[in-house]
């Protein structure tokens, strides 16, 4: 279709402090993505079916970590591009970015018991991670191995909120930072926008441990090569 | 009406109810440092942020519905936080 979004092309959004944005776009491209980093106080380009929102440390994570990114320009874009039917990932500081803007309820708090702690995890895909797109090549009970380095991981649901452990597709095997429901990812309630503390785009080459990770990105080229001109 | 300088003083806490792990991890600093107390321990309740900042407002209460305002917009995630809020007329000349 003559003017609307072309399926396979994606952004990485780059904030000041970002360390994670080579490595998101590396893996989008592994996935058959063209992929373009894009500054957080500029526009979102109009044609992509895909937005990351990469790990790192977002103005230095100041005030409380994600606030000040989740103001920015191209993150105020968001929920048109979501809106357009088109796909959203935050990892690590980019899923404390998307809580921060309120693109996904509850927030993430300081790791319980304290501390940064940088390490392999496993995490299980539940049956709520079930058609969302992110998720179309992995079955329930299917177990990844991810690397996780974060300080304010802790998810914590809206006081007032409703359950929301369907919106909840990856679990830590051992809950490694006090999340509420073990989760290690959260989805909104269309499936298209994934906050994932764990991370999958280092663990996207055999060479360097695992390639785990890539069965998610895998999992959105699909889903957006069979949806050619799904896009709103 | 002519608007006045007025400074807003903003503490941010964890919420009660939701765990605190910095008061956790200060509390064992403390009491690591100093064993001799061990019967009275020191306990942190809490660890939050401060910011101190001028706007210029009508009155006291219209200062304060501005800051509120930025609170619930930005400042304050009630996810995970509460807040207090202290509003004072600024020096002359507004310091």
């Amino acid at each position: 279709m003559s003017g609307g979004p072309v399926a396979m092309r994606a952004a990485v959004i780059v904030f000041p402090g970002s360390n994670g944005d080579r490595d998101l776009a590396e893996a989008l491209s592994a996935a058959s993505f063209a992929v373009q980093l894009c500054r957080s106080d500029e526009p979102l380009p109009p044609d992509v079916a895909l937005v990351g929102l990469p790990g790192g440390f977002s103005y230095g994570d100041y005030w409380r970590a994600g606030m000040l990114a989740s103001r920015a320009r191209a993150v105020r874009d968001l929920p048109q591009h979501i809106a357009r039917g088109g796909l959203v990932i935050g990892v690590c500081n980019g899923f404390q970015i998307l809580v921060e803007a309120g693109l996904l309820p509850g927030a993430l708090g300081y790791n319980a018991p304290p501390g940064f702690r940088h390490r392999w995890v496993e995490v299980e895909v539940s049956a709520s991670a079930a058609g969302s797109p992110w998720f179309n090549l992995l079955d329930a009970g299917a177990r990844l191995h991810l690397p996780m380095a974060h300080g304010e991981g802790r998810y914590q649901p809206p006081p007032d909120a409703p359950e929301l452990s369907e919106q909840v597709p990856l679990r830590y095997c051992q809950n490694p930072n006090g999340s509420y429901a073990d989760a290690a990812a959260l989805l909104d309630r269309s499936g298209r926008v994934l906050g994932i503390m764990p991370h999958p785009e280092r663990a996207a080459d055999p060479r360097l441990g695992r390639s785990d990770g890539m069965a998610l990105f895998a999992s959105a080229a699909r889903y957006l090569r069979a949806t050619p001109g799904g896009l709103r | 009406m002519e608007s006045k300088m007025f400074t807003a003083e903003l503490i941010v806490t964890p919420r009660p109810g939701v765990r605190d792990p910095q008061a956790e991890a200060v509390t064992e600093a403390l009491q690591d440092l100093y064993p001799q107390r061990a019967a009275g321990a020191a306990k942190v309740h809490c660890v939050g942020r401060y910011l101190r900042l001028q706007l210029a407002a009508a009155d006291a209460v219209a200062a304060r519905t501005q800051v509120e305002q930025m609170c619930r917009e930005l400042l304050v995630n009630p996810n995970l936080e509460s807040f207090e809020l202290r509003i004072s007329a600024s020096g002359e000349g507004g310091a």
